[in-house]
């Protein structure tokens, strides 16, 4: 029934009891929009290796969270549900169609890159180089799980907790697709492991 | 020189990846993306919508227009932009204020409407449909109350500004609570974004959720806080009346402060779920205190006299702001883009009108009112506060 309760100002809650509330309300959509877009794009195209790919499944990834905002909102970290979809979406089996050969792999990931030129701008072309074709094509090539792990890792801020986070997996489980993405990576990109595992 | 190696790699990668991604472009505007998905429902619907104008004209036709403010019209006002009586809801007026408009607030022959991106409020007269002034306040406001005499704009800053509707000056700036209001960064923190004011006669009323189950007390005679409420845990929307104010709280309750003792009188179970809960959204009117509740999809009906929670109202869509008139209670669907009329008698859905093309949710809950004959709805997509002509 009542409460009856008033606090005046110099009973107010200590700051210390105040701060201690944890507030359960939904973020707003739009905030995680404007904070996330970039970050999703950057992963899908990792993924993908085509931009304008990456955009269409970072923008399909937003609209579907949005559709669940009541219970997304809530969560801890709503971002990690956009990138979960975006991973998801972005090695889902209809446009992919699985691993290239090998010896098709250069021409598919020219292709790919090409389309990718095609929807920079000039100055963006002139200063995008090889350093990450490399890199990604190689991760591209991984199982679904370890290369969703792989460039989680990577572009996560290499921490595996968080990856786990995201896809929502135990982190032995991240850190096991991790390990076995790491050992594929560095034999087929002929460069050793480090023991940097993270910042 | 040390050799190259795996996670050196990546870092190069990664580095490349976020050089190409500059180029991007700006990000697309969250609703036009959102909104997407429904072209083809829009399509599909769009002969009805004809034929629901084509009707609407022909009885703009045979009835007379009828001035807002039930027929009060002044000699020597300017030409004024007259609210139609129409047979079914339609917008009248889109009317440009500032950045992403939110929470508008009806008084007298004014709406006021806060302009989160602007740092200003704007002052709309409900009969010409014009902006009269635009008033500079503090950084993000975030919602607007009118009541004791004054305009109270709540800033994401953790202060009240009051602002004097005849001269539309800034009168006092009222630091609230400590620390600011919401946790984290005020843009961003979703407690900021559910702070909430209201005013009546006495006093005004600020919510904060930041600090869990507060609501503070403003005394509009000495512009300081006067004291602080416990209510339920988070309150994040407030309506006032005359005798009473009405805190939603995010653990599902409803609380009811008596306005002279600033007292809480009675707790009212208005869900019984589990939180966290959604969005909630409440107004005061048409005798009786509506609830609207996202999550649940429902709206609740309290009687103030009984204290007791009547019939909810399932809804096919997902709440968002609410505004109670006399013809009915006007709820924002946040999916669609659509205000929605239910009927608390039927206890369902009487009228419903699409006034923007991208869903309300997508830029978080813009607010609407009702008031001077009309609803009142922000749209920050448009930059533009809209008023709608309730139908018969």
């Amino acid at each position: 029934m009542a409460a009856d309760k008033e606090t005046r100002m110099d009973e107010a809650m200590p700051p210390d009891s105040r701060c201690a509330v944890v507030v359960r309300l939904p973020v707003p959509f739009v905030t995680v929009y404007e904070q996330h877009y970039h970050a999703a794009v950057r992963m899908g195209y990792a993924l993908t290796g085509d931009w304008q790919t990456a955009e269409r499944i970072t923008q399909q990834a937003f609209v579907a969270v949005h559709a669940a905002w009541d219970q997304v909102g809530c969560q801890d970290e709503p971002a990690h549900a956009l990138k979960r979809a975006v991973a998801e979406r972005a090695l889902a089996k209809p446009p992919r169609a699985g691993p290239p050969p090998l010896g098709r792999l250069a021409g598919v990931a020219g292709g790919r890159r090409q389309a990718a030129r095609a929807a920079l701008p000039e100055a963006a072309m002139a200063q995008a180089d090889d350093d990450d074709a490399g890199f990604w094509a190689a991760v591209r090539r991984l199982p679904k799980r370890p290369a969703q792990v792989a460039a989680l890792y990577y572009l996560e801020g290499r921490s595996v907790q968080t990856v786990a986070g995201i896809l929502g997996c135990g982190v032995s489980v991240a850190q096991a697709h991790l390990d076995a993405a790491r050992a594929a990576l560095a034999a087929e990109l002929h460069v050793p492991l480090d023991n940097d595992k993270g910042p | 020189m040390g050799a190259v190696t795996l996670d050196l790699l990546a870092h190069r990668a990664v580095e490349a990846v976020e050089q190409r991604s500059l180029a991007l472009g700006p990000i697309p505007f969250a609703a036009d993306l959102l909104a997407g998905r429904r072209r083809h429902r829009r399509r599909r619907s769009a002969a009805l919508t004809v034929a629901a104008v084509a009707l609407v004209l022909v009885v703009l036709r045979i009835a007379p227009l009828a001035p807002a403010g039930s027929g009060e019209h002044r000699p020597g006002q300017p030409d004024r932009t007259m609210t139609p009586v129409v047979a079914t809801p339609m917008v009248v007026a889109r009317i440009p204020v500032g950045d992403f408009p939110a929470s508008p607030v009806v008084a007298g022959d004014s709406v006021w409407v806060a302009n989160r991106a602007d740092a200003t409020v704007s002052q709309v007269d409900a009969r010409s449909d014009q902006v009269e002034a635009t008033v500079a306040v503090g950084p993000r406001p975030l919602a607007v109350a009118a009541g004791a005499g004054a305009i109270w704009v709540l800033g994401a800053n953790g202060a009240l500004t009051r602002v004097d509707p005849a001269t539309d000056l800034v009168k006092a700036t009222i630091p609230i609570g400590e620390p600011a209001l919401g946790t984290g960064s005020p843009e961003t923190s979703a407690a900021a974004w559910h702070a909430a004011v209201a005013a009546n006669d006495r006093s005004v009323w600020v919510s904060d959720p930041g600090a869990g189950e507060l609501v503070w007390r403003v005394d509009p005679g000495r512009n300081a806080v006067a004291g602080a409420v416990r209510t339920g845990h988070v309150p994040v929307a407030l309506a006032a009346s005359t005798d009473a104010v009405w805190a939603a709280n995010n653990d599902g309750t409803l609380s009811r402060i008596d306005a002279r003792s600033a007292r809480v009188t009675a707790t009212i179970r208005i869900s019984g779920g589990d939180p966290p809960h959604g969005e909630l959204a409440i107004a005061a009117g048409a005798g009786a205190v509506w609830v609207s509740d996202s999550h649940d999809r429902l709206l609740t009906r309290i009687n103030p006299s009984t204290e007791r929670v009547e019939a909810p109202i399932p809804l096919r869509l997902r709440p968002g702001g609410v505004a109670a008139t006399l013809r009915g209670v006007w709820v924002e669907d946040q999916v669609d883009g659509a205000v929605t009329r239910i009927d608390p008698r039927l206890g369902r859905a009487a009228a419903a009108l699409r006034v923007v093309d991208t869903p309300i949710g997508a830029l978080g809950t813009a607010g609407m009112t009702a008031g001077a004959d009309a609803v009142w709805i922000a749209s920050p997509q448009e930059g533009a506060l809209l008023r709608v002509a309730p139908g018969g």
